[in-house]
């Protein structure tokens, strides 16, 4: 089944899985307590129902992934015969009356299986919509469009390809971009021995501090960052929202020049690299 | 590195929440902040991407009382779990007093705890100091999940794991740190043996 391969690889990995994985008693418990009230006002007679359905639905999608990930054949099969039943009643397959029982009877079928319903306090710091924020986590990283950004490779060589050309000098010696995150997204220079990967990690984190740091002392629009070396010095710029350029270059350059040269290449460079939705 | 004032009579120490990433380390001070009276606390400051895994600290300033006429201020960090920031983990753990090592209970991380466990004796060693020496409490997160579809290590094993890289055996705290228990215990003796360990210090 190539569909549902491709999406459990897409939901459970790094540490999106560990983030899901902790949650889905909380998801699946929730998702039992939603059928039983569902059973509850069916039984005060017929009405509009689908959105509830709809909820159902989505939380099953993600909980028979994660069962599957797992390797919870029970819970797997269990989950299937839920999938089953709601899909049947909503093709009309199922009259009003019989669906209540069989669901009744399928939720405390998954019930058993289900472990132990989690125990919120009062203390707990999940928030009132923390399914509904769990669920759309989810979507996101299954859609691509987690923490990590989904770049083709053509896209990349055109940058490279650009930068390369218009923007190395002799005294630029090196622009990496990266994300909000750290992530090294292209690196190009002469500079190749240096460790580009902990540089983008670190360059990131000093970032995000510098940004910090100027929120602390009311500053909002804080897009650059400045450091002097002995024979070079680093500039740091925002691109759009989501990315940083670090330019690494000779003292002999100004750092005017360097600010002016830098926002060109932004310019262009935005319009090249993909933006995160949502 | 503590800081001891003896004019104001002050001792400052500071306390590193270590571990793999999504543990539950910022989980933990989110919760000491959410909990403790905002007369015994600074403002917390988390530098991360967006509110998700942390990118290079949190930070969150405490004040515990007095202790032989000293007051207590004890600096909370945490760092950034994932593979990928060892240099920011690195800076974080600059001058360290006492550790809290989150470990996840949850057995896909088992790997991951260990691995983590180990980069912290290497960081530690880099900078000249000495995991078995260093104040020291293990944390086992998400206890929550035991019993339930999520297949939960056990604490022996977890405590195992960890243990058998160090000479004495260091206090183990069960916790969840999303819904509370664990969290002040944990908080409570790791302050109480750094602080033990500085004034130790300042004796000799
Ligand atoms: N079930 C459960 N989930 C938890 C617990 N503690 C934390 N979590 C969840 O685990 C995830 C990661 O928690 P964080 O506190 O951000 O983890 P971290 O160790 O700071 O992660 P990094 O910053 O990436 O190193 C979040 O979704 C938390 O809600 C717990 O005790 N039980
Ligand atoms: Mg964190």
């Amino acid at each position: 089944m190539p569909s549902a391969d491709r999406e459990i690889k897409d939901i459970f990995q790094g540490a999106d899985r560990i983030e899901i994985l902790g949650k889905l008693p909380f998801i699946l418990w929730e998702y039992i307590n939603q059928g039983r009230r569902l059973i509850q006002e069916m039984g005060s007679g017929p009405g509009d129902f689908s959105s509830s359905f709809q909820s159902m639905e989505r939380m099953l999608g993600v909980l028979g992934t994660a069962a599957d990930h797992l390797g919870n054949e029970e819970l797997k099969g269990r989950l299937a015969g839920h999938t089953r039943i709601i899909t049947s009643y909503r093709n009309g397959d199922i009259p009003h009356g019989d669906f209540s029982q069989s669901f009744s009877s399928e939720l405390a079928s998954l019930e058993k299986v289900a472990g132990n319903p989690p125990n919120v306090t009062a203390d707990s710091l999940l928030p009132e919509d923390f399914v509904e924020r769990e669920l759309q986590r989810v979507e996101k990283v299954k859609t691509g469009r987690s923490a990590d950004v989904v770049v083709s490779g053509d896209m990349l060589d055109d940058i490279r390809g650009f930068l390369t050309e218009k923007v190395l000098t002799e005294e630029i010696s090196s622009i990496l971009i990266i994300d909000n995150a750290g992530t090294l997204i292209v690196n190009v220079g002469n500079k190749v021995d240096l460790d580009a990967i902990s540089l983008a990690a670190v360059a990131a984190a000093n970032f995000a501090a510098t940004e910090k740091i100027a929120r602390l002392i009311g500053e909002r629009d804080f897009v650059l960052l400045f450091y002097k070396g002995r024979n070079e010095s680093f500039h740091f710029r925002r691109l759009g929202t989501e990315y940083i350029i670090v330019t690494i270059f000779n003292n002999s350059l100004s750092l005017g020049l360097i600010r002016l040269k830098v926002a060109e290449v932004a310019q262009t460079l935005e319009r090249k690299l993909p933006k995160r939705e949502g | 590195m503590a800081f001891i004032n003896k004019s104001a009579k002050e001792i400052q120490v500071k306390i590193v929440y270590y571990g793999p990433g999504r543990g539950g380390k910022t989980t933990n001070l989110l919760y000491v902040n959410q909990k403790m009276s905002a007369k015994f606390m600074g403002k917390m400051i988390s530098i991360d991407t967006r509110g998700d895994k942390t990118l290079f600290f949190d930070f969150l300033p405490l004040s515990l009382g007095k202790i032989r006429g000293f007051s207590i201020r004890v600096q909370l960090y945490t760092v950034p779990g994932q593979v990928l920031y060892n240099e920011s983990r690195k800076m974080v753990l600059k001058g360290v007093d006492g550790v809290v090592f989150v470990a996840d209970s949850m057995e896909v991380q088992r790997e991951a705890n260990v691995e983590s466990f180990l980069n912290l004796r290497d960081n530690l060693a880099d900078d000249n100091l000495d995991l078995q020496e260093m104040p020291l409490v293990l944390q086992l997160n998400k206890r929550d999940l035991e019993g339930s579809v999520i297949p939960v290590l056990g604490e022996e094993t977890m405590r195992d794991d960890l243990c058998q890289h160090l000479k004495a055996p260091a206090p183990v705290m069960g916790a969840s740190a999303l819904q509370g228990p664990g969290v002040f215990e944990t908080l409570r003796e790791i302050s109480k043996i750094t602080i033990k360990s500085v004034h130790y210090k300042l004796r000799s």
